[in-house]
């Protein structure tokens, strides 16, 4: 089946100042995002997964021009949005939309949510405020929300009601593209299979493509197409997600995918955990960033940066020793 | 949830409404802050006596303890009827407080506003130049801009609002810095939103509380301060029914026993300055009960 490519990502790479001083001297810098490659297929489900502070979010702001980024490329159906003026910055805004972590801080308390979500379509000037105040009672129906609710404030609302609002605000230009950072995870476990169904359905409905960020395995396996596995800023093995769960090659994903508790009381633990920290972003380590904790590391590791593999059929890693076993 | 389709939304004011009426202070100070208000406007009917020609045969009556029906605070010494002083006094601190009130809530909203959105040097810049303001004592820095601009009621106001808009510069800037990193504000952003949407449409609307709490403090300090430089004979001129220069004025009679002509106005000092700080720190509650200022 041809696919069509919507979005690539080429070498992005975004480092942090840090600022000391009266005088805001920058006495060194913070690498969040360093050399990520990846492209998502239209119609696909592409997810990005590491624990805090691996950069995901900064990926996000990188993807949507709200951080400019140092070096890299992102091509949106071929245009890179790194060298658009602000007009055509406001296309790309309208088929490039986000849903939020967080459902309490990403509506504004003061607003209607009717307001809340028809703003998209104010800020765009489209239709009168008949034809808005329509399309929003359509979404509100969409994610299912009461209609009624239409005057409602925010704070009247629960956490993925919330979600849902926060979802029908991106819907609302008809994005073909939705990033959605950790849409579920500051939900209880009963309403994040309701928001992850809601995410599934409208995707069918309407051939959206999802870029899901999560530090959850087990949310982005059941909705994910493919996955990439970030760590200290970069993307360490990246497949599809039948092909990670059932033969993950790097040793971070192994632990990663280890680490998913199995609802079996029977089934000891039988991994080794992860040892020490995840090491500082100021200075990240040298060679591989993952050798200080990997199993498997060797002297090569310690010295050179690995290189992105391809394995064959879109698996791609970076692992200088993983064909070895331990 | 219970599904209630009833379409009554509780809005933010109607919250803030109802936990300000469950405190009984501040409701008694909203009824103070009004009556204070309403003598002001109603000044020519309240007070029918006229506050600045002198009737010096009048001079130094006592008022409705001794009996005296038509001077009920006594007159002073230069034989003007304190009430009608006191009623005219009402309408001078009012117009220096909503007057202060208003060139700071511009300034330092847009000062504060501009430093914290657009950062970088204009925040450096507008910061350093707040930091000289702040430095000052406050008195003593309303005394040099009057010592500068000369004396006058407007040159008063200017002097006092001078001293405030540094802070609320300083208190826009913190709100600003916290709320512009939200989530909705970035929705808004990736939304397509310009500068000046995201302020007047975002920011703006969720600074409100803390810098309207603080306005309403201020207006307290502004009377407090307008008094300070009538009684230091300094901003206002000597004949205008201003409460500070009236205690001031009384001064020299006090220990002859003519209390009458500093204690009413130093009373109406205390009680205008008590209701409007009971009155803000009540909107601060029901605004914000996690706030603190």
């Amino acid at each position: 089946m041809h696919r069509e490519k919507i979005l690539e990502v080429q070498g992005l790479t975004k480092y942090f100042p840090i600022k000391k001083g009266v005088l805001s001297r920058k006495v060194d810098w913070l690498r969040a995002v360093y050399n990520v490659n990846f492209s998502v297929d239209k119609g696909e489900t592409f997810a990005l997964v590491g624990e805090s502070g691996c950069g995901k979010s900064t990926t996000r702001k990188l993807l949507l021009r709200l951080l400019e980024a140092d070096r890299g490329q992102v091509f949106f159906k071929g245009k890179n949005i790194f060298k658009l003026d602000s007009a055509s910055l406001r296309e790309l805004r309208k088929n490039l939309q986000v849903v939020f972590q967080d459902p309490y801080a990403s509506l504004n308390p003061k607003w209607r949510i009717g307001s809340i979500i028809e703003e998209p379509l104010r800020i765009h000037k489209i239709g009168s405020p008949a034809e808005r105040r329509a399309r929003v009672e359509e979404l509100m129906s969409m994610v299912g929300l009461y209609p009624e609710y239409y005057n409602r404030y925010p704070h009247e609302f629960s956490g993925g009601q919330r979600q849902r609002i926060g979802i029908a605000r991106a819907l609302a230009l008809n994005p073909e593209v939705i990033i959605a950072d950790e849409p579920v995870s500051a939900l209880d476990v009963s309403i994040q299979a309701q928001i992850l169904n809601m995410f599934k359905n409208l995707q069918e409905k309407l051939g959206l493509t999802y870029i899901f960020i999560s530090h959850d395995l087990s949310v982005v396996k059941h909705i994910s197409d493919r996955i990439a596995v970030m760590y200290l800023g970069e993307i360490v093995e990246l497949a599809s997600t039948c092909e990670l769960f059932q033969n993950p090659k790097h040793p971070y994903t192994r632990a990663l995918i280890a680490s998913i508790p199995v609802p079996n009381p029977a089934k000891k633990k039988a991994f080794k955990q992860l040892e020490g920290e995840v090491p500082s972003p100021i200075n990240p380590p040298s060679g591989c960033s993952f050798h200080p904790r990997c199993e498997l590391a060797g002297e090569e590791c310690k010295r050179q940066e690995p290189a992105l593999l391809d394995l064959g059929e879109g698996h791609l890693i970076r692992c200088h020793r993983y064909k070895e076993k331990k | 949830m219970a599904i209630d389709k009833s379409n009554k939304p509780q809005s933010y004011m109607s919250l803030a409404f109802k936990q300000f009426k469950k405190n009984k202070l501040a409701v008694i100070s909203f009824f103070m802050v009004m009556g204070i208000m309403l003598l002001g406007v109603f000044a020519p009917l309240i007070a029918l006596e006229d506050p600045i020609t002198p009737v010096l045969e009048n001079k130094l009556q006592p008022g409705f303890w001794a009996g005296n029906k038509s001077h009920p605070l006594g007159t002073d010494e230069l034989g003007r009827d304190i009430f009608s002083r006191i009623v005219y006094g009402t309408r001078i601190s009012l117009k220096v407080g909503y007057m202060v009130i208003a060139i700071t809530a511009v300034l330092g909203i847009s000062l504060g506003l501009i430093s914290a959105y657009y950062g970088k040097l204009i925040d450096l810049l507008l910061m350093r130049i707040t930091d000289i303001f702040l430095s000052f004592p406050p008195l003593l820095l309303a005394l040099a801009v009057v010592a500068i601009l000369g004396t006058g009621l407007e040159k008063a106001m200017l002097a006092i609002a001078l001293i405030y808009i540094p802070q609320m510069a300083r208190i826009v800037r913190s709100v600003v810095l916290t709320v512009k990193e939200l989530p909705y504000v970035e929705a808004s952003r990736a939304l397509g939103a310009g500068n000046l949407r995201i302020i007047v449409c975002h920011i703006l609307p969720n600074i409100l509380a803390p810098t309207v709490v603080y306005l309403t403090l201020l207006l307290a300090d502004a009377i407090l301060y307008t008094a300070a430089l009538g009684f230091l004979g300094i901003g206002i001129d000597p004949s205008t029914p201003e409460w500070g220069a009236m205690l001031s004025n009384g001064r020299d009679y006090l220990l002859l026993g003519y209390w009458w002509v500093t204690v009413f106005p130093g009373l109406m000092i205390a009680l205008s300055v008590l209701s409007f700080n009971l009155f803000g720190d009540g909107l601060r509650e029901a605004l914000d009960p996690k706030m603190d200022i």
